[in-house]
């Protein structure tokens, strides 16, 4: 197996409010990733998904816990991180109607992280702009337009080629594609794999999307108000969803074809909300909505436990004492 | 002659040829070219497209609530038997009161952030109840419609502003709104798009179990496949202004027979992770100047020279499925 480009291991992200209360965004998470594979990261509004992909890029620093990414740790830095390691990761966000700034053209858009991480002059800062959108599969015409003279999918493949530009290791995508329309996302998507496989790439894929998920995660992980519930290869993963959030979150997915409706746990309905991180709910955070609740959920915060070769579950039903 | 007397009582809604253009600082953008559906009592309608295909302006049009820049070039809409553009403006605002309510995408700008649940609801019934309805009559009216829409404590969440409920509440309380003034119709456009899976979920089984137990009809909007296969029982798929095939959901879904249908399809990513098809190749061809023929010819594989001259007409494929396409017994 190829080497562990990152590992983050109990990692805490708190705010604080201004009357005081303290929001638990990211509440002790651990993660591995692996050099060239897709990690999907899932979750409902407010589990933490961008938060830990902030953390990760150096926009928070991290309240406690350890990010270490190729043998350096990188949780306290914040901004302040080495060049290197900056242009090493990089993140691609979810709207790139507000990622791009609109008063700029494509191509001075794409010079930015090449005046600050190259030594290029300018002539080959045009030329390596240009190589930049070839790359991403777009005309070199490009280049001389405005963000808003593009469609939403050929914007997203801009801040694509933007990351691209610091020759990442690293790629945060998230929800890269959640604003664009079916096809154009399809689009983008493949660009995205393509990419992968070219360049060795190792993607963090942040996404609501299970069924998007299936198809471009090597390993899924799915959040709940800041805590991991279930971690698992991707085929094992659908194949046999443990977690009883990860089981309701599969049955509200709307399918489109009689062989995905098969695969949908269909004895779980959906019910109650998430509640706010402000306020977790103590013990299991599921347990609010949980239909297998036992009152041990209620009192005791389960551990990560895992249950086959590589598919870990954060659940009572699932552990030794229970 | 019994049955046709039938159908007309059946049908709710009936729209017919509709093409609706606007005109853009003296430019001409024609967006609906030829839309005709038909929503029965009780019946669960889809439209679904990708975005910019004129489901919101279908919807706009059947409230008649177009903005002043649209030109209607033909066709008609008629709701209950009348022409919703021919009415009167006090029939017009009567069949918007009572006869058919939108729930709109975005329940957060729906509501209005400086009044109470209370006071928003009251206001809408007023209009939609007769005059001499009682203010305490009107306040229990609106309590047992937060109660059909499973809202636990009625009472608390009418005393509530919008920004305390949260994004599955405040669209639960939009659906009330819209059912409680007795509507026969509802226009739901993309209801649980701006809400979590688990809660879009929730809304869309929601409004199912409605339709079902008040004998409601519903248009239900949306870019989602998924969601459209499995809340309506009747699928339209509209690209480009245009609707490309129609039928019974189970039926469109289980054999797409447009290249455009088939193409989408493609392009969901699927549970069963077979990976997803690279796209649809092309851009939404340009309103000011549509193409001749099927709009869809500038990106199908299967073009051919009559597809870019001549409008395809709508042939019956199956029992009740529709295509508009030269070649749909040719394509798989």
């Amino acid at each position: 197996m190829a080497g562990k480009i990152l590992e983050i291991k109990n990692l805490k992200k708190y705010f604080t409010l201004k009357n005081g209360q303290v929001v638990k965004a990211v509440d002790g998470v651990d993660l591995e990733l692996y050099e060239g594979e897709t990690l999907g990261l899932v979750g409902e509004s407010g589990s933490g998904k961008s938060t830990i992909a902030y953390v990760l890029v150096g926009m928070y620093q991290a309240t406690d816990g350890d990010i270490i990414y190729r043998g350096r740790n990188i949780a306290k830095t914040g901004l302040y991180r080495t060049l290197k390691q900056k242009g090493e990761i990089q993140i691609v966000f979810q709207d790139p109607g507000s990622s791009l700034n609109s008063k700029r053209t494509v191509e001075k858009s794409l010079m930015v992280p090449l005046k600050i991480h190259t030594k290029l002059n300018k002539t080959d800062m045009k030329k390596r702009a240009r190589q930049l959108l070839e790359e991403v599969g777009l005309p070199a015409e490009f280049a001389e337009k405005y963000p808003r003279a593009l469609g939403g999918g050929e914007r997203q493949l801009i801040s694509v080629a933007r990351a691209l530009a610091t020759n990442p290791l690293l790629m945060i995508l998230d929800e890269p594609t959640s604003a664009l329309d079916v096809s154009v996302q399809a689009k983008v998507i493949g660009k995205l794999m393509d990419l992968q496989n070219q360049l060795k790439l190792s993607y963090l894929f942040i996404t609501h999307d299970l069924s998007l998920m299936r198809n471009v995660a090597d390993r899924v992980a799915i959040l709940y108000l800041g805590r991991l519930c279930e971690q698992a290869p991707a085929a094992d993963f659908y194949k046999k969803p443990l977690h009883p959030y990860t089981q309701m979150l599969l049955s509200s997915i709307p399918v489109v074809t009689a062989e995905e409706e098969g695969m949908k746990p269909a004895k779980i309905v959906s019910r109650g909300e998430i509640p706010s991180p402000v306020n977790v709910p103590p013990g299991c955070a599921f347990h609010l909505r949980c239909r297998y609740k036992k009152p041990v959920c209620m009192e005791k915060r389960p551990v990560m436990k895992e249950v086959s070769d590589g598919h870990f579950v954060c659940c009572h039903l699932f552990s030794d004492n229970a | 002659m019994k049955d046709m007397d039938n159908t007309q009582k059946d049908t709710i809604l009936e729209v017919k040829d509709l093409s609706v253009s606007f005109d853009v600082y003296g430019k001409v953008s024609h967006v609906l070219d030829g839309i005709s559906f038909r929503v029965k009592k009780g019946e669960r309608v889809g439209l679904v497209g990708e975005s910019g295909c004129g489901k919101t302006t279908t919807l706009k049009a059947v409230l008649n609530v177009l903005p002043r820049n649209a030109i209607i070039n033909s066709g008609e809409v008629l709701f209950e038997g009348h022409n919703v553009f021919g009415m009167k403006p006090s029939r017009l605002a009567a069949m918007r009161r009572t006869g058919a309510g939108m729930v709109f995408q975005d329940p957060s700008s729906a509501l209005n952030p400086v009044f109470s649940i209370e006071k928003q609801f009251i206001t809408a019934l007023k209009y939609a109840k007769p005059k001499n309805t009682s203010a305490r009559e009107l306040y229990n009216i609106a309590v047992e419609a937060l109660d059909s829409v499973m809202l636990a404590d009625p009472e608390r969440i009418m005393k509530s502003f919008p920004f305390q409920l949260s994004g599955g509440m405040k669209q639960r309380v939009c659906i009330a709104m819209t059912i409680a003034a007795g509507r026969q119709l509802l226009l739901a456009d993309e209801p649980g798009t701006s809400l979590d899976v688990t809660i879009q979920d929730q809304i869309l089984r929601l409004i199912n179990k409605l339709v079902l137990d008040n004998d409601l009809s519903v248009i239900m909007v949306s870019h989602s496949l998924g969601v459209i296969r499995e809340s309506t029982s009747y699928v339209n798929i509209m690209y480009a202004g245009t609707v490309v095939e129609s039928g019974g959901s189970d039926d469109v879904f289980h054999n797409p027979r447009h290249p455009y249908t088939v193409a989408l399809m493609s392009c969901v990513p699927k549970l069963t992770g077979e990976g997803i098809a690279k796209g649809i190749p092309g851009r939404v061809p340009d309103y000011m100047k549509p193409p001749k023929g099927c709009r869809y010819s500038t990106r199908c594989p299967y073009a051919q020279e009559v597809c870019r001259t001549q409008k395809p007409p709508q042939q019956e494929i199956g029992p009740g499925h529709f295509v508009s396409c030269y070649f749909a017994n040719e394509v798989i």
